[in-house]
């Protein structure tokens, strides 16, 4: 066994601040796996109370090339598998992550890609838990999503998600609506992603969503086409049609399709 | 007439129809749709039924004078019919705007069997040659067209059903004295061939064109005829022998036409039975379960109140406990309050190391269900402290839903 493994105990414990974004939060976890901490290890957001009762206190740079460098690490020990599990729990970020992140790190590159099989494991449970929570919004956005029409010629679909999953679903619908231009907006957290026909968000040197002035560009002096009424009113006749009335069930209809989606559905809109 | 007029009676027509999966195919790379192996469900309507197709008939006309059915002849309705360009526009306008996963085409019987396939089959062509469409299309073959049309109806679409619509031949022959069972066997087992012929042949190359790669389904109704779950659920067993179907359906009868003396009386529909069917018809798909270990002559009807697995469990208890570290998977499967998802995960996690109870709680097995039939590391919670009777009751009490007519099964 290396030497610093025992030497690091006898110091006191560290803790690890990170800017609570993804990055930041795989760099942290990249330092302590380097350093070969032990549990508990603990890890701060920047926002967040700090603790109080932490000895020492070091901070870790967000640096994107480090943060993929040890995804790279990842997927030649485990799999891709793993890590774009890794990546859907960071898009949930829930609280205590980083520790179960470290312990599902270590075990993948231990384990290898068979880790995702160790359903009773603490750290597997907790990162797929939330890994499964943005797959499943992800998915059922894939369904929720509501295009209008836009004199531009272009669809644009608002939406709120609890999770930040713009890009994701870009990609489905960059596949699936190929041959229309279309925006999705992200009406939470101002940002949103544009296929031109050709290119996902054109508009971005960068290739990222659009967010801040960009953004307001992309959709000023837009409004619905005159089509667009029409086929939102046959859309909601057919849906108030399809449902059988000996079989009313509102519970259930709610709990596949929450409420709290329904402001940016057609179909749910009483008003026209 | 306008088109939303159109629109509410051919969807008020085609509601009946349970089948609304999306799933088991995977088109990629047309101009316009794409479809994706789990299947997408769009919006879900008042009753709890999702919504991923636009459910539609192309005319509700009909020659036929079924008993059963809302559409039939001799009932006092508007009717209706789409042209083809009328469901073609429809169907890209609401994909467009992403309501809906594709469509799904049923007609009433209007004309000659073979002249009513054909406009259906016209629709799924043009929207797959002209709009470069790539999205899901479920047609409903037309039971006495020909089988050429089948064939064709098969390239287009990603499923292809025919209505087996009741569980035996003589009631078929009483309450839809216009259909034949030829007539809907004969394209069942043609659609049945092809789609085992279509798979062996793309597993040998890629290229070679899908047919009905979503695979064909069939519904049938349950409570309007006199049979026993048992031939139901017989028949079932051997539809997915015998013509390779993805999916039966079980539709409880809503009576629709109160005063034909042809049909059973029936106040309201028979949900929880209809519930109590699917819940046998998954035990026959993935559970590994044969007909006759569910049902007897002795005991031709599922139990309204447990359902068919603890049932199952009940009367084999000499078969229990299992070792949850050392069964293999199809006896894990056998235990009530553990599903595929929980049996696999099972199996996968003891490889790492040894499952006791509270690690199957967090895998997701119902422990209080399952207590009773297992033991873990040892340790055998429920099994055999109480008799099988008392077992029974307990299950029994944990079983009753507050509003036990409510359930409904999602699809």
């Amino acid at each position: 066994m290396p030497s610093n493994l025992h030497s690091r105990s006898d110091l006191p414990p560290v803790e690890w601040v990170h800017d609570g974004s993804s990055t930041g939060c795989l760099c942290a976890v990249a330092e302590a796996y380097k350093r070969l901490e032990q549990p508990p290890v603990r890890f701060t957001r920047a926002n967040a109370v700090r603790d109080l009762f932490a000895d020492a206190r070091e901070t870790v740079e967000s640096d994107p090339a480090r943060a993929e460098r040890f995804l790279n690490y990842i997927t030649a020990k485990a799999s891709r598998d793993v890590v774009h599990t890794l990546l859907r729990a960071l898009t949930a970020m829930p609280d205590g992550l980083e520790p179960h992140l470290l312990g599902y790190a270590r075990k993948a590159v231990l384990h290898g890609a068979c880790i995702v099989h160790a359903h009773a494991d603490p750290d597997v449970i907790f990162v797929h838990r939330h890994a499964r929570k943005v797959s499943l919004e992800i998915h059922r956005f894939k369904g929720l999503l509501r295009f209008q029409e836009f004199k531009s010629g272009r669809f644009i679909a608002l939406y709120e998600p609890d999770y930040d999953i713009t890009l994701p679903l870009a990609f489905h619908f960059r596949r699936r609506l190929a041959s229309q231009r279309w925006v999705i907006l992200d009406c939470r957290r101002q940002q949103a992603a544009t296929w031109d026909g050709k290119r996902l968000n054109a508009e971005n040197p960068d290739g990222d969503l659009l967010t801040g002035t960009l953004l307001t560009q992309c959709l000023a002096d837009d409004e619905p086409s005159a089509a667009e009424a029409r086929s939102q009113m046959l859309w909601k006749t057919f849906h108030r049609t399809v449902a059988i009335e000996t079989r009313t069930n509102p519970a259930l209809q709610r709990q596949f399709m929450p409420a709290r989606y329904w402001k940016h559905l057609t179909e749910m809109d009483e008003t026209a | 007439m306008t088109l939303e007029e159109k629109l509410a009676i051919l969807t008020d027509a085609a509601k009946y129809d349970a089948s609304c999966a999306s799933s088991g195919s995977n088109r990629k790379g047309a101009k316009t749709g794409s479809t994706s192996t789990s299947g997408i469900c769009h919006s879900w309507s008042s009753d709890g039924r999702c919504v991923s197709l636009l459910k539609i008939l192309l005319s509700n006309v009909c020659l036929y004078d079924c008993a059963y059915c809302i559409n039939r002849r001799g009932n006092d309705r508007p009717r209706a019919t789409f042209s083809v360009a009328e469901v073609v526009t429809l169907t890209m306008d609401f994909y467009r705007r992403n309501y809906i996963e594709g469509l799904f085409l049923s007609s009433a019987v209007f004309g000659e069997p073979d002249r009513v396939m054909d406009r259906m089959v016209a629709i799924a062509r043009r929207l797959r040659q002209e709009e470069g469409f790539g999205g899901y299309i479920h047609l409903k073959a037309i039971p006495g067209a020909s089988l050429e049309l089948m064939r064709q109806a098969g390239l287009y679409a990603d499923r292809v059903s025919v209505n087996i619509e009741l569980p035996s031949e003589a009631s078929l022959k009483q309450l839809a004295p216009e259909k034949t069972k030829a007539d809907i066997i004969t394209p069942m087992a043609f659609l049945g061939t092809s789609i085992r012929e279509s798979r062996a042949e793309r597993r040998r190359d890629r290229r070679a064109p899908a047919f009905a790669p979503g695979g064909q389904s069939t519904q049938l109704i349950v409570g309007a005829s006199p049979e026993s779950d048992l031939q139901i659920v017989r028949l079932g067993e051997s539809l997915y022998q015998h013509y390779d179907l993805s999916r039966v359906y079980y539709s409880a009868f809503i009576p629709v036409n109160r005063y034909d003396s042809r049909l059973q009386p029936v106040e309201m529909p028979p949900l929880l039975r209809e519930h109590r069917l699917y819940q046998a018809d998954w035990l026959l798909r993935n559970y590994g379960y044969r007909a006759d270990e569910l049902l007897s002559e002795a005991q031709p009807d599922l139990d309204i109140v447990l359902d068919p697995k603890a049932m199952w469990a009940i009367r084999n208890y000499h078969f229990f406990p299992v070792d949850i570290n050392r069964a293999e998977y199809a006896h894990i499967l056998r235990v009530p309050g553990i599903g595929v998802t929980s049996a696999r995960r099972i199996v996968s996690a003891r490889r790492f190391q040894k499952l006791c109870l509270a690690d199957l709680q967090k895998l997701g097995v119902v422990l209080k269900r399952a207590a009773f039939f297992i033991t873990a590391a040892g340790r055998s919670p429920g099994f055999r402290r109480q008799s099988v009777e008392s077992v029974r009751r307990v299950l029994t009490k944990e079983a009753q839903p507050a509003n036990a007519e409510q359930l409904t099964f999602a699809f």
